[in-house]
């Protein structure tokens, strides 16, 4: 090669090393802190054209933005189904570490609000939502997407207070009644399956989010954010193990078995009448009627079976809400995206309807007769929305997720799901459980205490 | 006319004298140039990136913070990603021999000329490859299981039930084995048979002449001079193997006890990075990863080549 080759092709060497750096865009973006704007100011923006990218995976959630649209004629919104859970939230992490790529609002479900607040992905919208925006929520609905600085990082859309899926026909067929507490679960367990080895009184709860639903019933409160930077940690109460031993001891004993969820199997299994009750939340009324076909009529709500003699309490699997990123360009029209498909009166009842049946978080629609007059017939026309709304009310308060929610669930699994399906020594489970997930929190950073 | 012609091929060969050697060799780097800075910006600087922030630590709290080898000697010492190295070196000696030994089969019994619909055959062999390995495992996913997938319904009808093909890492190992079986061998057997087409018919009419049949041609003949296209699919099959990403990730839900988050390095780099916000150590499992595939990727090529046989 010539030296003039040679010299050109260390330029174009060097040209595409220093293009492609720009291209991967090593900028610092500072974020800026919004003053609150003025009425008139958030009036000018909601009458700009606009275009919006809001991700969501809810089946229906276009007729909330039709509504939008219909309501503020400048905005244009692109629904975008990415994904949903982890897949979504995937693209959402390598966006926020791109710093670009995102869209103007998403949808997060609650336990994972503290993950992505903390990576500084999400936009404090508190200034441009009304002042007593949060008050219209449950307290411990509220609780979980604002801050002791009174931020708002989320808008609640659904929640899911959990309850007793059960079919009353098999039921009846062994004389029982649905269990009052979870001694007569275990009762009810052995003589169902006694009567029919294909019948069982559930699978054994291998999700990690329907399990910490129970945890919650039971009084586990694992995480609390003492500052920042400082997380105390106590997975291993006696809560968390009684539930755990509970179930261990329901599969050692062959009164349940082990099958993974969200499979087809899963799936088949509802409709061949394999699980006779499931504990699940309220948004499992649709996952049961969805997957269970054969069995319409027959399926009844109950509350959770319980652990003590007092008050009645349960627990919660799941809700999501509309939350605005922290990079979205139109932070003003986004915060009223979320606001509005949420909170407006007919976008927030027509969430409760096919085909999305999310379970209401608003006070206006959890006390309309409309919505708790609704009789489905897979349900043998039972007023399940109203039995749901009875057990919302008693769910267990001061529930705090930890900004790893993703890491947590994943310990779960290796820990005290391997544990149960061992047929091993649950409380070891549990005790390692604690003992990965400080570890885990110490690696990132945090100070831990154990209180 | 023809005065015209030799004249302006005259005129030709003087330029190509001057400038002729330089303009080939820039006609050659413009040719290059868009496959190369595509090479650099798409693999050779991510790799580097990879390799710098695995020096580093970022956690939620404190920053970025320089940590030099250490993300490496946490590695080496953790056994969850032992057992990941362990299930793909496992996966990668019962996999890749089965489906190469498939591929040469199929690619010889479609180049015998003894099988009816050839052409049929190939595509119907390949489909598989042009399959996108998400909705393959999915398909595969019903068929492995437990309660009432197609193989269980299968096995019932010889009174064998609920057999649980990932119940264990070996038996999920087995059968991803045979999902990536029905993926690649297609892929393999036509890089095979392009090979086969490449030889020479002469040698197959001496051996007709001499009474061999269509297996001995196979076995004697059209055999060893496969043996550089099947190394070249050999390479490619370590790379894939050690690579082993999607279908593990789809089985989790199958079995998420042992399918887990750190079934393969891969898994492990990604349910670090984007589940446990991991970065740094993700670059670490990836590029040291990288690494040992280049490097049993170059010594199986030095191996091959000191064999004497004129390879890729």
């Amino acid at each position: 090669m010539t030296s003039k080759n040679k010299r050109g092709v260390a330029a174009a060497v060097v040209g595409t090393l220093i293009a492609s750096t720009a291209i991967l865009g090593i900028s610092a973006q500072q974020a800026q802190a919004a003053a609150a704007p003025s009425a008139a100011a958030i009036a000018k923006a909601l009458n700009t054209p606009t275009n919006l990218t809001f991700w969501s995976w809810l089946p229906g959630q276009q007729n909330e933005v039709n509504l939008f649209e219909a309501t503020y004629p400048k905005i244009k919104v692109k629904l975008v189904n990415v994904g949903s859970g982890g897949t979504e939230y995937n693209k959402i992490k390598a966006g926020i570490a791109a710093k670009s790529g995102l869209p103007d609002v998403a949808q997060i479900e609650f336990q994972y609000v503290p993950t992505f607040k903390v990576l500084g992905g999400l936009a404090n919208i508190a200034p441009y939502v009304p002042a007593n925006f949060l008050s219209q929520f449950p307290a411990w609905i509220s609780a979980q997407v604002t801050d002791s600085q009174h931020g708002i990082y989320a808008v609640p859309q659904d929640s899911g207070p959990m309850g007793l899926l059960y079919r009353s026909d098999v039921f009846a067929k062994n004389n029982l009644t649905p269990p009052k507490t979870w001694a007569d679960f275990a009762k009810d367990a052995a003589i169902i399956h006694a009567a029919d080895p294909t019948e069982y009184i559930s699978n054994l709860v291998m999700d990690s989010g329907n399990m910490n639903g129970l945890y919650w019933q039971a009084g586990a409160r694992p995480f609390h954010m003492n500052s920042s930077t400082s997380i105390n940690i106590h997975l291993n109460d006696a809560a968390t193990k009684t539930v755990s031993k509970f179930w261990g001891d329901l599969y050692a004993a062959g009164n349940v078995p082990a099958d993974p969820y969200w499979t087809s199997d899963w799936n088949a299994a509802f409709d061949k009448g394999k699980y006779v009750s499931w504990p699940a939340a309220a948004w499992g009324l649709a996952t049961v009627s969805a997957a269970a076909a054969d069995t319409s009529g027959n399926w009844r709500a109950a509350a959770l079976p319980q652990w003590g003699t007092g008050a009645p309490v349960s627990g919660n699997w799941g809700g999501s809400t509309s939350a605005v990123m922290a990079t979205s360009k139109n932070v003003i029209a986004a915060a009223t995206l979320a606001a509005f498909v949420n909170t407006n009166p007919t976008a927030a009842f027509a969430l409760t309807q096919a085909p999305t049946f999310d379970f209401p978080v608003t006070n206006s629609v959890l006390g309309s007769a409309g919505f708790k007059a609704t009789a489905p017939a897979f349900y043998g026309s039972q007023k399940v929305y109203q039995a749901y709304g009875a057990y919302n009310a008693t769910v267990g308060k001061n529930y705090e997720w930890s900004p790893f929610q993703d890491e947590v669930y994943t310990l779960w699994t290796n820990d005290v799901l391997a544990a149960i399906l061992a047929k091993g020594d649950t409380g070891a489970g549990v005790d390692k459980w604690q003992a990965d997930t400080v570890a885990y929190a110490k690696k990132q950073g945090y100070t831990v205490t154990t209180k | 006319m023809h005065n015209f012609l030799l004249l302006f091929k005259e005129t030709e060969m003087v330029t190509m004298r001057k400038s002729g050697i330089d303009n080939t060799k820039r006609t050659g780097l413009f040719f290059v140039l868009p496959f190369f800075i595509l090479f650099v910006i798409l693999l050779i600087v991510p790799l580097v990136y990879s390799g710098y922030i695995s020096l580093y630590n970022k956690g939620l709290v404190g920053g970025n913070r320089y940590v030099g080898f250490q993300n490496y000697s946490t590695m080496f010492h953790d056994p969850q990603w032992l057992a990941s190295i362990a299930h793909v070196a496992i996966y990668f000696v019962i996999q890749v021999p089965v489906m190469l030994l498939v591929a040469v089969f199929v690619a010889l019994a479609i180049d015998s000329g003894k099988l009816r619909f050839p052409k049929f055959f190939r595509i119907a062999v390949f489909i598989p490859y042009a399959v996108p390995a998400i909705i393959g495992t999915v398909i595969w996913a019903y068929f492995y299981g437990t309660n009432y997938g197609f193989l269980n319904q299968l096995l019932g009808y010889i009174h064998i039930h609920h057999v649980n093909f990932l119940g264990s890492p070996m038996s999920a190992i087995g059968s991803i084995s045979a999902l990536a079986t029905w993926e690649f061998a297609g892929y393999n057997m036509i890089i095979l048979y392009a090979a086969l087409q490449g030889l020479s018919t002469e040698l197959y009419e001496a051996a007709a002449v001499d009474g061999a049949g269509s297996i001995r041609t196979a076995m004697r003949i059209k055999l060893p001079q496969l043996y550089p296209a099947i190394f070249l699919t050999l390479i490619f099959s370590i790379i894939g193997s050690f690579q082993l990403f999607v279908e593990p990730l789809q089985f989790n839900i199958l079995n998420p006890t042992v399918v887990n988050n750190y079934f393969t390095p891969n898994v492990y780099a990604y349910t670090s990075a984007f589940q446990g916000n991991q970065l740094n150590y993700a670059a670490t499992i990836s590029f040291s990863l990288g690494l040992v595939i280049a490097i049993v990727a170059t010594i199986a090529t030095l191996i091959g080549s000191r064999k004497g046989e004129k390879l890729i």
